[in-house]
Formats: C-alpha cells, sequence, structure tokens
C-alpha cells in the first residue's frame, strides 16, 4: 500500500533524509526505531506532507497515487494519518468543532453522507469511552491545557474517528502512563483489521509488547541502516545503536 | 465637507442651547473644556491614526428626529436574556415599547435623568463627571456640553441584582444627518454587585448617524460590576464612545468587549484607580475587515497603592481595514505594590490591511509588578497543518484558526447568552470575509 522508494529530503538545504526505501503492505506493521535526530519525525512528516522541507529525489506511491504531488488534506482524505509526536494547542477551536469538521471532509471524500451534529456527538462519545477519555475534551480546545499523555490519546481518538488506511504514530507512546499506554495499544489493535498498515516510530521496545509489529528497522543518519523483525527490537533494547552500523 | 472649524462652531453653538435639565451640574464644566478643546487633527498625539472627516462630510449636528424603527428588526437585535431589565435607545432617544425596565425603573435602580427625584438629582450631580477628565476627550466634552436627557444606573448598597441589566443603542436608518448622543451613569453603593451589559447595534443602513456615546461608572468601596461590551453595529456608522471608571477601595471592575470597526470608530477606556485595593480586568476583542477603522485607546491610571489591572485585548485585522491599540498604564508615585499587566495579541491576515499597537509604561513608584506586550502574527504553520492532516482544506483550516483566535476571547464572556448572541454576530461579520466563509456552522 505504501511504497517509499530512495526517499531523500532537505530541510534548509541540510539533507535530512538520505535515502529511505520502506515497502508496507497491506496489514502490516511496521516499527521504525532509531536515535534522536536521525529522521524519523522528518520521514512521518514528509509522508504527511508538511511543508519546509525539500523532497529532492526519490518517490512515494500510495494506494497507487504519487503522494509526493498530493496536499496534505487529499493525503489525509485518501487515507494517511500522522499521530504527532508533539501534537499542537488551539484553543478557541473546541475539541469536537475540530473533530467534526475533519470527519465531515473525509466522509464527503468517501461519499460517505454528512453525519449530523447529534449522530456525530454519539460517535465522538463512545470513541472516548473506548479510550477512556473524559468526553468532557471534547468540548475543551484542541489540545488546550491537555496533559502530554491527553495529548495523545487524542491523537488516538482522531484516529479512531477517521479510520485511515495508512497509520503513522510517532512516539504516540511517549508520555503515556502504562494503563494508557495499554489503552492507547487497544485503539491502534482495534484498528488492525488485516488491511490497514502501520508505521509506528518508537524508542521503546514496551510498546511492540502490545502492537506486535512484523518488521522493525532502525534509522540512523537519514537512511535505514538494519531491518528485522520483532526480535530485533529486543536486540536494540539490551545494546542500544552504536552496534549497528 | 465642512472645515473642522466651522464644525467645532456648529456643534458649540448647538450646546449653546436651551437646556431642559436645569439642575445639572455638568454641561457649563463641559461647555468650557469643548470651548477649550480643538477638534483632534492628524497632530493631535491621542488621535493621529484616527481622522475625523468621517464627521465633517455631512451635516450630522442635529439630535435625530424621534424614527419608527421596524420592531421586529430590532428585537433580533436582541439576546435571549428574558429577565434582564432591557432598556433601549433608538438614536439615542429611548424606546419604550421596546423596553422592559419597569421593576428597576420603580425601584429607583433605573432611573432617566430628566424624571430624577431631587435625591437622584443630587446624587447625579455628585457623581456625573467624576470619572472624567472632559480636557482630555473633547468629545465627552460635547456629549456633556449637550446634555438632555441619561441614564442613571443606581445599584443599592449591599445588594446583588439578580438580573443583568440591559442596554441596547440601536440606530435606524434615518433619512437626514443627525447625531445621537447618549450617556449612561453607572453609580454602583459600597458592596452592590450588577452586571452590565451594552450592546451598540443597528437596523438598516446607518450612513446618517454620527454617534457619540459616554459611559461613566463610579464604584464605590466594595462594589463590583461584570460590563459585557459588544460594538456590533453596522459598517457605516461613526462611532466614538467613552467608558470612564472610577474604582475605590476594594472595589472590582471586570470587563469583556468585543468591538466591529466601522466608518469611524473610536473606544476610549480610561480606569482611574481612587482607592487600595481595587481590581480591574479589560477583555477584548476588536475586529475590523473591508476599509474600516477601529481606535482603540485605553489608558490606565494607578493612582493609588496595593491595585492590579489585567487587560488582555485581542485584535484581528484584515483586508483593507486599519486598527490601533493604544494601552497605556500610568502609575503615580505613590501607587506602590501595583500589580498591573497589558498585553495586546494581533492577527494580521492581509497586506493592506494596517495596524498600530503600542502598550505604553510609566511608572514613577518603585515597588510594583507590571507587563506589557503586543504583538502582530500570521495564523501559525503548524497549527495549519494540523489541520491539514486531518483532512481539512487550507482555507476552512484558515477560517477555524481565526475563530479560535477570536473565540477564545468570547469563551470567557460571563453569560452564555451573551456568548450565542457574540458567535452570531461574529458569524455575520465573517460571512463575507473571504477566507473565513465555510467557518462558523461547525
Ligand atoms: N525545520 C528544521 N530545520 C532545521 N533542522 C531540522 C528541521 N526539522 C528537522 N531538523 C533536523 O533534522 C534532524 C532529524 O529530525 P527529526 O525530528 O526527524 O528526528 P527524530 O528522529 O524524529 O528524533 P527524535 O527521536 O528526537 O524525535 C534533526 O537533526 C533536526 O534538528
Ligand atoms: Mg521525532
Amino acid at each position: 500500500m505504501l511504497i517509499v522508494k530512495d526517499l531523500v529530503a532537505e530541510v534548509d538545504g541540510k539533507t535530512i533524509l538520505n535515502g529511505i526505501s520502506l515497502t508496507v503492505k497491506p496489514g502490516e506493521v511496521h516499527a521504525i526505531m532509531g536515535p534522536n535526530g536521525s529522521g524519523k519525525s522528518t520521514l512521518a512528516n514528509v509522508l504527511a506532507g508538511r511543508d519546509g522541507y525539500e523532497v529532492k529525489s526519490g518517490e512515494v506511491i500510495f494506494q497507487g497515487h504519487n503522494l509526493l504531488e498530493l496536499a496534505p488534506e487529499e493525503r489525509a482524505r485518501e487515507g494517511v494519518f500522522l499521530a504527532f509526536q508533539y501534537p499542537v494547542e488551539i484553543p478557541g477551536v473546541s475539541n469536537m468543532q475540530f473533530l467534526k469538521a475533519s470527519v465531515d471532509a473525509i466522509r464527503k471524500h468517501r461519499k460517505l453522507p454528512e453525519l449530523d451534529a447529534p449522530a456525530f456527538m454519539k460517535m465522538a462519545r463512545d470513541k472516548c469511552k473506548d479510550l477512556k477519555l473524559n468526553p468532557d475534551f471534547l468540548k475543551r480546545g484542541v489540545n488546550e491545557g491537555f496533559s502530554g499523555g491527553e495529548k495523545k490519546r487524542n491523537e488516538i481518538l482522531q484516529m479512531a474517528l477517521l479510520e485511515p488506511s495508512l497509520c503513522l504514530l510517532d512516539e504516540t507512546d511517549s508520555g503515556l502512563d502504562i494503563d494508557a499506554l495499554q489503552v492507547a495499544a487497544e485503539g491502534v489493535n482495534a484498528l488492525r483489521d488485516g488491511k490497514r498498515g502501520f508505521v509506528l516510530v518508537t524508542h521503546y521496545q514496551r510498546l511492540l509488547n502490545y502492537i506486535v509489529p512484523d518488521y522493525v528497522h532502525v534509522l540512523a543518519g537519514g537512511r535505514i541502516v538494519k531491518s528485522g523483525g520483532r526480535e530485533l527490537a529486543l536486540e536494540l533494547e539490551e545494546k542500544g545503536y552504536s552496534w549497528i552500523q | 465637507m465642512i472645515s473642522p472649524n466651522d464644525w467645532k462652531q456648529q456643534a458649540q453653538a448647538q450646546t449653546g442651547q436651551e437646556h431642559s435639565l436645569h439642575w445639572l451640574l455638568q454641561p457649563a464644566i463641559a461647555q468650557a473644556a469643548f470651548r477649550a478643546a480643538e477638534l483632534p487633527t492628524r497632530k493631535t498625539e491621542r488621535w493621529k491614526y484616527t481622522p475625523v472627516t468621517a464627521l465633517l462630510q455631512q451635516d450630522f449636528l442635529q439630535p435625530a428626529a424621534v424614527d419608527s424603527i421596524d420592531e421586529a428588526r430590532a428585537r433580533d437585535c436582541f439576546a435571549d436574556l428574558p429577565n434582564a431589565s432591557r432598556i433601549v435607545l433608538v438614536n439615542g432617544q429611548l424606546n419604550r415599547a421596546l423596553s422592559d425596565f419597569s421593576d428597576l425603573e420603580n425601584q429607583g435602580v433605573i432611573t432617566l435623568f430628566s424624571s430624577a427625584s431631587p435625591e437622584q438629582r443630587e446624587l447625579i450631580n455628585m457623581h456625573l463627571g467624576t470619572a472624567l477628565n472632559p480636557d482630555k476627550h473633547p468629545f465627552a466634552a460635547l456629549n456633556y456640553s449637550n446634555l438632555q436627557d441619561g441614564l442613571l444606573l443606581h445599584a443599592p448598597a449591599l445588594q446583588k441584582l439578580a438580573q443583568p441589566v440591559y442596554v441596547v443603542y440601536l440606530g435606524s436608518a434615518l433619512a437626514t444627518p443627525a447625531w445621537a448622543q447618549t450617556r449612561l451613569l453607572v453609580v454602583a453603593e459600597p458592596g452592590a454587585e450588577l452586571q452590565l451589559i451594552e450592546q451598540f447595534d443597528s437596523v438598516g443602513e446607518q450612513n446618517n448617524l454620527f454617534h457619540n456615546h459616554v459611559t461613566e461608572i463610579v464604584l464605590q468601596p466594595n462594589a463590583r460590576l461584570q460590563h459585557i461590551r459588544l460594538q456590533v453595529e453596522q459598517e457605516a456608522l461613526r462611532h466614538i464612545n467613552g467608558l470612564h471608571v472610577k474604582l475605590t477601595r476594594d472595589s472590582h471592575y471586570e470587563q469583556h468587549g468585543i468591538a466591529f470597526g466601522s466608518q469611524l470608530k473610536r473606544n476610549d477606556i480610561n480606569v482611574n484607580f481612587a482607592g487600595e485595593n481595587a481590581a480591574c480586568v479589560l477583555n477584548g476583542v476588536f475586529l475590523s475587515k473591508h476599509r474600516q477603522h477601529i481606535d482603540n485607546h485605553l489608558n490606565l491610571e494607578h493612582a493609588t497603592p496595593l491595585c492590579t489591572s489585567n487587560t488582555a485585548f485581542k485584535g484581528f485585522v484584515t483586508d483593507e481595514s486599519r486598527a490601533i491599540f493604544n494601552g497605556r498604564i500610568h502609575i503615580h508615585p505613590q501607587a506602590q505594590k501595583t500589580e498591573a499587566h497589558l498585553n495586546n495579541r494581533n492577527l494580521l491576515l492581509s497586506k493592506k490591511a494596517e495596524l498600530d499597537t503600542k502598550p505604553e509604561l510609566e511608572i514613577y513608584a518603585d515597588d510594583v509588578k507590571c507587563s506589557h506586550g503586543a504583538s502582530i502574527g500570521q495564523l501559525d504553520e503548524k497549527s495549519l497543518f494540523y489541520f491539514q492532516s486531518r483532512g481539512i482544506d487550507k482555507a476552512s483550516a484558515e477560517a477555524m484558526l481565526c475563530l479560535g483566535f477570536v473565540n477564545e476571547k468570547v469563551e470567557q464572556i460571563p453569560s452564555e447568552p451573551m456568548q450565542l448572541l457574540a458567535q452570531h454576530k461574529l458569524g455575520q461579520f465573517f460571512n463575507d470575509v473571504e477566507k473565513l466563509k465555510t467557518l462558523w456552522s461547525l
């Protein structure tokens, strides 16, 4: 579903991604690990279409589309979802308004009828319950004053509502307490239907106990320097990154 | 077009006319001040960004004839405040049919100057003009020079008014140019507590109206006033508004304002601290679009120790409009242990729009805590991307961010019906800002 080929990207003239290749097939879970600053978030952002990155070469094909040609909102409508490492706070816009606008946009693209406000609110509340989020969150400003863990759970909530086909999770586990980690993992696992693809960026093998990956990749210096099965994560946990390269 | 000098002469001649309220002391004082004043020009520091040419284009210098107004349309402007006492002035004249305040009128809480009892006359004379310096405010001087009538809101000691007092100043489409000069005097006795809502609004085209308004507020020791102000009139209106507040010991004043720009809009907010331990919160948002103009001049005179003020204004400026924010905190030598904070955050969305923001801090006491700041920005790129990454197109994302920016202030309005009204008005305001079309429906 996702084919990344020799992707090279720069920020301000500085090469950050240095020839990344990665193929995600439907139903697969790929974990990406790697030292700080190695380019993991950059990869996720480039895939989601954030401005400010210049793709110098390589290509990204997502479900037959040349992803790099699409605007970020078009990518989202086609089914790409990025759970941010640092979700922004947007005071003044309620979480409910935000979620509704986003679900409306995506349903419209999928040619599904628009949900009326009560139906949407019910759906949103139900999902909150599944994720053990207090429904009061829906009334608050988007991420406004949310704790680190609450922000991450809000990302999972959005993912659950938007039902994307490719989920990119950038350190969604960082900052979650043990229970929340389990809840978030359940949220992710609930979406594993054999068709969706997942790319999990994480620093911790612990997450991978809950969401068992098919592949683990190590990103260093803007390149995938090693790939393996889930046992690679355990090995990394034990030995760190220095032995690779 | 009439010259500033002629305008002043003619306005002065108007003020010299017979007054029905002979007992009032203010007009003589204000007349002297107005005579000595000059109509502001570009060289007048406090008015340098706001030319008054819009006042000189037509002959506004007579009161509006009592006008019939489309009552249904007028009622459409009102907030849903079923239990509030509502006083409605149309083009400056009380409209009894639209008003509903007999309870408070019978209790002597709300009174027209023209029907004031001897005690009330004394009260008015004692307080009117004490929160305002007519030498510094020529239009307020003009207003008090020509005092045909006024509203007194007198909150009794140690009582909390259960329902808000809701004053609506409506303009209607006038056949010929005229001014409306209105004034409200609020005197809150010691320990009184109340909520005042002022709404400046309009029905129909306002091309022929110049509204010159003064609200003067005197809070006695320990009194508390929550003040909500909506200035949401049609954009052709010319409106000069002075708000002058006097805070005595332990009193508490809190304001939440929303103001739209118009052909000429000038808001002076002047707060005088006249007792220890008084507190003032000023929360506002101003918005201008098209070729509108809005000038906010705030002045906080910290003349007594141990007082606090917190001022936070936001500006939303787009198209070819022009907005000004000038916020001055003046801490007098004796005002030790003052805590005063002021900030103004703005969103400037168009290259052709102009915004001048200037916080001024003058501190003559040494033991104080103060801060001030201003910023002018565009929409945050990270936030935009966040919306887009959720499938929301860029135009809607921009719209929602603008809304959020303004709505943060709306959410602070301490009245749900007024929040709803504000959102409704903002919806109308944003409706023809190209970027924001799709928006408020969410
Ligand atoms: N806008 C930018 N301008 C300059 N440098 C940038 C920019 N964005 C990213 N970088 C740099 O690119 C490198 C990769 O950053 P990235 O955020 O992708 O790392 P990461 O692997 O996600 O790290 P972490 O594990 O700490 O989250 C870093 O050195 C970072 O400083
Ligand atoms: Mg990162």
